[in-house]
């Protein structure tokens, strides 16, 4: 009896002693849901947080039109991420908590200028934030700026940028939500290049917008250019990103009458070496369905199917060839063939690793293989147009 | 058996118990005291006989002793005693009394004694008949509803079994409620209730064994078990386990509970009770021992697993899948019960970042404008709704509704309104407490009740750690448990499939093809 009365005495020290010491109710803290990074006036960085404001987010809840902002910025200057951040603790009466940033912002010019490789340790180092946060751009403006214009469009600014991503990804395959630690992974290995989205606001007519726009080529951790649209999606086809799409093909002599959506792509890259020099093949796999015919065509000819097949694959292929080119010029190697090669053929990346961004990438002969099936015509069989003329 | 039930006309809800709590513990002493000293010699002289047993009974209103005169070739007096509300008066007056009185008995030159056996034999149309000479017996005979008859001139008598009085009819079982499944409960008689369950198992293997327990109340304590299925061990545990019990009085089954329970610090239940006849039929032919105790309807099940809290009788009757969903099902509730709140506590004032942001946004808002910290929120409303569950139960049912009513209104509404506490706490709270009235098992729900508090203390101080710790002390606990010898926890940790076909799931019978071993003998399940 007396052991049992010493033994929940000791348990229950346990719990008096551990002192909840890093208990943090709900309402003290702030909860941050971006963070933009720029370069600072006085100091190296400006860093801004976007935080989470409980009362303005109330309103919204109980469907009033109030015009209280569900999320606040602040920013604060520092040498490093780490030291802005503590100092943004000056003007805010909470503290902060970074469990729940989805999203970090950089500004283009800190990009190009100082390169993000020294900013993102820091931020990865930290144990409450997520390295699976998008990471974005912005293009043409401070990411404080960006902070504070995205609360006011939507009702958690991060949050509409992380889902116009994934649904972008989704749909267009231009843009794929890029994460932290996917460009922490591609600076710290060999034989890639980073890459990271771009955002930019929009002003139309007065009310302002973020929409992606481009993808920011990196060459060792520091901006170097812009990628958009055809070009863009080339890449991600390459790196199997592009989850659905769309492609406009001509038939019959007009332009881009036929449009198809593909689906579950699959790009697999594989190095070979040829005549001591390497040599990479690209497979894509995708299917697709058609998805608007603007032309009289025999869409049940399988040969006709046979032919907008051809006539696919021959487009992406032109696609792919054309930004690989492009990047080529660029010297930016955001494909990650080096690496491909460097896993596939290692004796010959000792070889060529040394001067890989600079002469053997730029000549790198790559071999694009596309491989697409026309699986389904859509609810509709025949496009209309024809059924039109068939009854007069 | 069934011509003593069939005397026994139920009337309903008139109940009344020879063992109420009315002693004043004064009273008790003086017949402890009485119990030590050597009983009297029972005399020949009914006189002295009569006026003995009305100073026993300290002239009590209830003890009828009616005297009357038997014709043989002389007159003798005889009286019959008997107290009023134990026995069964029918009897006595129809069979007993009129057949006694109405002939005359053609009995001359017999002794006593032998006329004793004469109407034994010839006159008495009743069951159970003993001839006795020795007080205690009588007396507690009597206690059970036996009538006696004195003949004067003799020291032997006649107990007759004439055990009636009106108890509560069988009524449907308020807890163990099923949707399909028999509709009879126990009631209060111990004699009624070993009949339920031999209606279920017409197999003379049903053995039944008897005693007395608690020197003031002298409680009929049976235990039934099947002799062929039942582990001998386990049957001898529980008879030497009954018989060391010492107590004063046993008034609900509870007592013995607490008397024979392999472990007394525990908040898990080691002892099963039911109301209901067929899970105790089921149980015995599972090769469990059936303690039963005059005076209450629930009856107790040992050794008993933790898993069998989560049964219910009515698995059995439905389909396998259904039966084992609902049992998965219930596991799930049990573990809300026991940490909804604490989990609620340790994701929102220790680990934000597990809870999604969007729900984290609208928590945010809603916690903007309460003044407590979670944790005493939290412990603030389960003490509310423990005060409500708790006047509830006790009160009339007239005042009930009305009692929920305002609990719902404070509670649910006025709490949120006055910014006391989070909508979210009080969704919390209530799921909490549904599902701890969900759990099949009263009992283990009630120690979920209880453990709940603990564990919102650990999940406050440590968080998702504190509530991990506490519940590998649980489990730990729960393992070293023992219920007669049978480790709690054994279907989980069992590895014989065999086992497991009836624990958490509840494969159909075609595939069950060994008991489980828990019981005696391995034969196949037909």
């Amino acid at each position: 009896m007396k052991r049992i009365i010493r033994i929940i005495c000791l348990l229950s020290m346990v719990f008096l002693l551990a002192g909840c010491w890093d208990v943090r109710e709900l309402n003290e803290t702030g909860f941050v849901t971006a963070i933009g990074i720029d370069s600072g006036q006085s100091k190296k960085l400006n860093v801004s947080v976007q935080v989470i404001n409980p009362s303005g987010g109330s309103s919204m809840l109980s469907g009033g039109s109030s015009n209280a902002m569900s999320t606040l910025s602040y920013s604060a200057e520092g040498d490093n991420v780490f030291e802005a951040t503590r100092k943004i603790s000056k003007s805010i009466s909470r503290q902060l908590h970074y469990g729940h940033t989805v999203l970090l912002a950089i500004s283009e010019e800190l990009a190009r200028t100082e390169g993000i490789v020294h900013i993102l340790d820091g931020i990865e180092r930290d144990n409450e934030l997520r390295s699976s946060a998008s990471i974005i751009l912005t293009k043409g403006l401070t990411a404080e700026q960006f902070l504070h214009t995205g609360a006011l469009l939507d009702r958690i600014g991060a949050m509409k940028v992380k889902r116009l991503l994934n649904n972008t990804e989704e749909i267009l395959g231009e843009n794929s939500d890029g994460r932290l630690y996917q460009v922490i992974r591609t600076l710290t290995s060999p034989g890639r290049e980073a890459w990271i989205n771009g955002f930019k606001i929009q002003d139309d007519r007065g009310a302002k917008y973020t929409i992606a726009d481009g993808i920011g080529v990196f060459r060792h951790g520091t901006l170097i250019g812009w990628i958009d649209n055809e070009t863009s999606r080339g890449v991600l086809w390459t790196l199997g990103k592009v989850k659905s799409t769309l492609i406009s093909l001509d038939y019959g002599g007009e332009k881009k009458n036929i449009g198809i959506e593909t689906y579950r792509t699959q790009a697999k890259m594989k190095a070979v070496s040829k005549n001591g020099k390497p040599v990479i093949h690209i497979v894509i796999k995708a299917q697709a369905n058609i998805g608007e015919v603007d032309a009289d065509v025999d869409l049940l000819d399988p040969m006709v199917i046979m032919e907008l097949e051809k006539q696919a694959n021959a487009a992406i292929k032109e696609e792919i060839e054309s930004s690989i080119k492009k990047l080529q010029e660029m010297k930016s190697d955001i494909y990650g063939f080096g690496n491909v090669i460097h896993q596939g053929q290692p004796k010959l990346w000792k070889k060529v690793a040394a001067d890989w961004t600079d002469r053997t990438f730029p000549t790198l002969e790559t071999v694009v293989t596309v491989d697409l099936h026309i699986h389904r015509l859509g609810l509709r069989t025949n496009p209309l147009i024809r059924s039109m003329e068939e009854q007069e | 058996m069934n011509q003593s039930s069939n005397r026994n006309r139920h009337k309903p809800l008139s109940q009344q118990s020879p063992n109420s709590n009315q002693h004043s513990t004064e009273k008790l002493d003086t017949w402890q005291q009485d119990q030590t000293k050597p009983e009297p010699i029972v005399s020949k002289d009914l006189d002295t006989n009569l006026e003995y047993l009305r100073k026993r009974f300290g002239h009590s209103s209830d003890l009828v002793t009616r005297q009357f005169v038997i014709h043989t070739s002389i007159r003798m007096r005889v009286a019959i005693v008997y107290v009023d509300g134990l026995a069964n008066q029918d009897i006595i007056q129809e069979d007993i009394i009129q057949q006694l009185m109405r002939d005359e008995l053609q009995a001359s030159n017999m002794s006593k004694e032998q006329l004793i056996r004469y109407i034994t034999e010839h006159f008495l149309p009743v069951g159970g008949v003993q001839v006795l000479s020795d007080w205690n017996t009588l007396i507690s005979n009597m206690l059970l509803g036996q009538s006696v008859l004195m003949l004067h001139g003799t020291n032997q008598m006649v107990t007759m079994s004439t055990t009636g009085g009106n108890s509560r009819s069988i009524d449907e079982p308020n807890t163990d409620v099923v949707i399909r499944g028999p509709r009879e409960g126990f009631i209060e008689v111990l004699r009624t209730n070993t009949a339920l369950i031999r209606r279920r198992i017409r197999n003379p293997d049903l053995w039944l064994e008897t005693m007395q327990i608690g020197t003031a109340t002298q409680t009929n304590v049976s235990i039934m078990y099947m002799k062929s299925i039942a582990p001998d061990n386990v049957v001898n545990e529980v008879r030497s386990r009954l018989k060391k019990i010492e107590l004063d009085a046993v008034l609900e089954s509870g007592y013995i509970e607490k008397c024979i329970e392999d472990q007394n610090w525990t908040p898990f239940p080691t002892v099963f009770t039911t109301e209901r006849p067929d899970s105790a039929a089921a149980n015995l032919l599972e090769g469990k021992v059936v303690i039963l105790v005059d005076g209450t309807p629930f009856v107790l099940v040992v050794p008993v697993v933790f898993n069998q809290f989560f049964q219910v009788v009515e698995d059995y009757y439905s389909r396998y899948d259904i039966s084992t969903a609902l049992r998965i099902l219930r596991l799930i509730i049990f573990f809300i019960s026991f940490i909804g709140p604490s989990f609620y506590i340790a994701a929102t004032t220790y680990h934000q970042e597990m809870i999604p942001t969007w729900l984290l946004i609208s928590l945010l808002t809603q916690l903007e404008a309460t003044p407590f910290s979670g944790f005493t929120e939290a412990i603030l409303m389960e003490i509310m709704f423990e005060i409500l569950r708790e006047a509830g139960v006790r009160l009339p049912k007239a005042i009930g509704p009305a009692v929920s009513i305002v609990g719902a209104l404070v509670i649910g509404q006025a709490s949120v309104q006055a910014g006391l506490v989070s909508p979210a706490m009080v969704i919390v709270v209530s799921v909490t407490a549904i599902s701890s009235f969900a759990t099949p098992s009263f009992h283990l729900a009630i120690s979920a009740r209880l453990l709940r508090f603990v564990l919102m203390v650990s999940a406050a101080t440590l968080g998702l750690f504190g509530i991990i710790m506490t519940l590998i002390m649980i489990c730990a606990h729960l393992c070293s448990l023992r219920s007669f010898g049978v480790p709690y926890m054994s279907p989980f940790t069992s590895t014989l499939r065999t086992n497991h076909d009836d624990s958490l799931f509840f494969l159909p019978r075609w595939l069950t093809y060994m008991k489980p071993k828990l019981s005696k003998s391995n034969s196949p399940v037909k």
